[in-house]
């Protein structure tokens, strides 16, 4: 997996993260999984297709998504409600947005998915022909990975 | 938590959302996430203006704005969400100031 395509993301993971929660964020160490891969309990999903495809997994726990999406709506929110999921899917079009625009300067041509939400518990993601980049934000509401998983179409 | 309206020196600013008489600019806000209506929901509020109410899509919104034509006098609008054609026919009729794509 080529470098040019997943630090867009990673980079932009990091600004927004750290802007939009108004938090301090430090990035944890780099490490690639080839092989099925557990998801900490919230996790929000955007497809690619196009001369790369694969996928980008913003993952947490619950009770970190919690703490995010209460910084990002000024207000305290307890449950993973309606408005809960929204705030996430934005979450990850900001992140893959800024990103985006960034490969496409750089001659990457590929089109994106809405983002889908994914809850639960002991979940688990595999990734077929790709590893997976993971890379971890500390962040002062928690850890938030940012999982990669894209290749070049044949 | 704070909103944008705490924020040192926005308050020295007339409030871009109320008319010289005071009484404030009414809004319809429409956008398919409710976090980003939300969002824009707060700013206007913030800024004066009255959101009177919102919609998810092109339907809902032409259902809402026919009912509350006389008191709407602005509309926000998010440009792709689902049943968006369904607003072509009153967007004809309105006054368009498009907003920057956000990405």
């Amino acid at each position: 997996m080529r470098v040019d395509y997943i630090n867009p993301f990673v980079e932009s993971a990091f600004s927004v993260i750290r802007e939009v929660l108004n938090c301090d964020v430090k990035r944890g160490s780099i490490y690639l999984k080839n092989n099925t891969q557990s998801i900490m309990g919230v996790a929000t999903i955007v497809g690619l297709a196009g001369a790369v495809e694969g996928r980008i997994l913003i993952d947490m726990d619950k009770d970190t998504s919690l703490k995010v999406v209460s910084a990002m709506n000024f207000e305290e929110i307890t449950e993973l409600d309606d408005l809960s999921k929204s705030t996430l899917s934005e979450l990850a079009n900001m992140v893959t947005g800024h990103a985006v625009t960034r490969l496409h300067e750089l001659g990457f041509r590929f089109d994106l998915t809405p983002p889908a939400v994914i809850i639960g518990d002991n979940l688990k993601i595999h990734d077929v022909g790709v590893e997976a980049i993971v890379v971890p934000m500390m962040t002062t509401m928690g850890k938030i990975e940012i999982n990669v998983a894209i290749k070049e179409r044949r | 938590m704070k909103g944008a309206s705490d924020i040192p020196g926005i308050a020295t600013k007339a409030p871009e959302g109320v008319r010289a008489d005071g009484t404030p600019f009414r809004v319809m806000v429409v956008d398919d996430s409710i976090f980003i209506a939300k969002q824009i929901g707060q700013i206007l509020t913030s800024e004066g203006f009255e959101v009177i109410t919102t919609a998810g899509d092109g339907e809902e919104a032409v259902k809402k704005y026919q009912e509350l034509q006389s008191k709407i006098d602005l509309v926000t609008m998010d440009i792709t969400m689902p049943k968006w054609t369904e607003l072509l026919p009153l967007r004809r009729s309105w006054n368009l100031i498009p907003m920057r794509k956000s990405s």
